[in-house]
């Protein structure tokens, strides 16, 4: 067999070899280079990460394409999303919140109002979508599964901001997010309240500004009832009691004095244990005012 | 040597008159600035808090998007007008080497981008500027009254060295798409596939990094080996977004290192890109 080296085959083969070996050798001569720049780059863009190719792949195609506009993008996205839940339609809003968070995960309200709708909002949705139940059996098949869509929605929802904490990682409102979800829509389930707990007290290291996640995790472990939790409530609020600051209303410090004397009479602290922490200042006792429940404030 | 040093510089500023008189050029720099003026009603759309960023991302975008178009169309154009109207083969019969007649071509097109780039970002420039001034004694005045906890922060401030650092990477990123379409110009027929294959290069090149970053992580064998290949074969256009990072204060801060490798990576891929298109056009039949 001749080999024809004028034939547009054999021509254009070698300059095709040639062109992809010159590539090869010199993307692997310029990797140093490419590692330098690129490594700052990716540490600053975190939506640019990608654990696996997989499900990331359309994802990252956006991200890749659009560039400076993913922003206006995310926010139409984000517009266009209304539309949808507003038409109680549930695949398509989840593909716009997914979409809006992809294009522009930096934007706070993304994940703080998208996990609301996926939490709370759509599990309603369920009572437009199925006939209204008249017999018992039908009253007892739709609690059924109006439960376990309650549940999987709130999952869901947790899901989504621990996406969105990877990107703001610390952020008292996600954190708190999260805790309400505990709180409001898995309260009945084994440790979920505890967990609620333990996510406002996150929240409320995350913040030196916001007191009331504070006094929701106190008020949770309280209100679980068990000495151990009651014990650690006082102690989570004895740490932070000397750090409330006097002139910031939303503190609440008298309250928060008159709690930590109401904790000690409760758990019959020894006198000798007490905190004995001076009255705030400018102390104010209010008796309508019940962070723990049952018991009453004011009469130490 | 010298001769063919300032043929390559003669067609080059040929090159660049005939590019800058061409409608589609004007079209899409009016065009451009039109979108980094209205990035203020856009803003109507935003739910994000800062301003400034906004603007930056929005006019950043308007010049990445329409520079890519312009660096693939115009080389596409100004090297098929010769072929087509036989004014290469005019050209190339007197003393007029191959190399600088593609060299040249490059570097037209490459001063077409310059222009391109300089001008958006000197309007984004001043744009940013005047509105940085605004919002600065806008908080400064209701930090004075007590009505704001905070002055300006320094966070978003815009850095002007940092945007001008960020347009000539762009400008680089440029440069080596315009060299990526000649090579492909260089054994294509028709304007049109040039403009469409060049097109889809451009798009392996802004997603060559999930290949880069991931390809060690598939299992199948036929796969991996295939992005790798593409992390390789391709250069990494995501790279050039660390100028984008300059233009305000990083989380991350940036190594100088990285910008100078950054410049580095794109200024060799020109180099490598024009010199396969000079030996891809010697073998080409006019």
């Amino acid at each position: 067999m001749t080999i024809d080296y004028h034939s547009w085959w054999w021509r254009q083969g070698r300059a095709g070899i040639v062109i992809f070996t010159t590539l090869l050798v010199v993307g692997n001569l310029f990797e140093p280079l490419q590692t330098k720049a690129w490594n700052p780059t990716r540490a600053n863009q975190p939506e640019l990460n990608f654990k696996d190719l997989g499900d990331n792949l359309g994802q990252g195609t956006l991200l890749g394409v659009f560039g400076g506009f993913r922003n206006i993008l995310a926010d139409f996205a984000w517009l266009r999303r209304y539309t949808f839940w507003e038409q109680r339609d549930l695949p398509n809003t989840i593909a716009m919140l997914n979409l809006a968070t992809t294009l522009d995960p930096q934007l706070q309200v993304f994940w703080d109002d998208g996990s609301r709708q996926i939490a709370y909002d759509i599990p309603s949705w369920l009572e437009f979508e199925r006939p209204r139940p008249t017999t018992d059996a039908e009253k007892k098949a739709f609690a059924e599964e109006y439960t376990k869509f309650n549940h999987d929605q709130a999952v869901r929802g947790l899901e989504f901001l621990d996406r969105g904490l990877q990107f703001l990682p610390n952020n008292y409102k996600l954190l708190l997010d999260k805790a309400e979800i505990y709180q409001n829509r898995l309260a009945n389930e084994p440790g979920a309240l505890e967990e609620a707990a333990e996510q406002y007290k996150l929240a409320a290291a995350a913040t030196k500004q916001v007191y009331y996640p504070m006094r929701q995790s106190i008020r949770l472990l309280w209100s679980l009832g068990d000495k151990q939790h009651q014990f650690e409530a006082y102690d989570y609020l004895k740490s932070r009691y000397p750090n409330l600051p006097e002139d910031a209303p939303d503190a609440q410090k008298s309250v928060m004095w008159d709690t930590l004397q109401a904790m000690e009479q409760v758990l019959k602290i020894p006198d000798a244990d007490r905190t004995h922490f001076p009255k705030p200042a400018n102390y104010s006792s209010d008796p309508d005012f019940e962070l723990l429940p049952d018991t009453k404030l004011g009469d130490s | 040597m010298i001769s063919a040093f300032r043929q390559v510089i003669q067609i080059a500023r040929l090159t660049f008159l005939e590019a800058v008189r061409q409608r589609f050029f004007n079209f899409l720099v009016l065009l451009a600035l039109a979108l980094i003026g209205s990035a203020s009603f856009f803003r109507n759309f935003d739910f994000g808090p800062q301003e400034l960023r906004f603007i930056s991302d929005f006019g950043l975008g308007s010049i990445v998007f329409f520079g890519s178009i312009l660096s693939i169309v115009a080389t596409a154009q100004l090297f098929f007008g010769e072929i087509e109207n036989r004014t290469a083969l005019t050209m190339l019969a007197k003393p007029v080497r191959r190399w600088s007649f593609l060299a040249g071509k490059v570097l037209g097109v490459a001063l077409l981008m310059l222009v391109f780039v300089g001008l958006l970002t000197v309007l984004l420039g001043a744009y940013l500027w005047w509105r940085e001034q605004q919002l600065i004694a806008i908080y400064h005045q209701a930090f004075l009254d007590k009505t704001w906890p905070t002055d300006f922060p320094d966070a978003q401030r815009v850095q002007f060295g940092g945007l001008a650092l960020n347009a000539l990477l762009q400008w680089l990123k440029f440069d080596v798409l315009v060299a990526i379409t000649m090579l492909v110009a260089s054994f294509s027929n028709t304007n049109l596939y040039t403009v469409i294959v060049s097109f889809f290069i451009f798009l392996i090149c802004q997603l060559q990094y999930i290949a880069h970053d991931n390809w060690t992580k598939i299992s199948s064998p036929f796969l991996r080996t295939l992005a790798w290949l593409l992390s390789k074969c391709f250069p990494n256009f995501q790279l050039f977004a660390v100028g984008e990072l300059l233009v305000f204060p990083a989380k991350v801060p940036v190594p100088h290192l990285a910008v100078v490798a950054a410049i580095g990576y794109g200024a060799l891929y020109i180099v490598v890109f024009t010199t396969l298109a000079v030996g891809s056009f010697r073998s080409r039949e006019i």
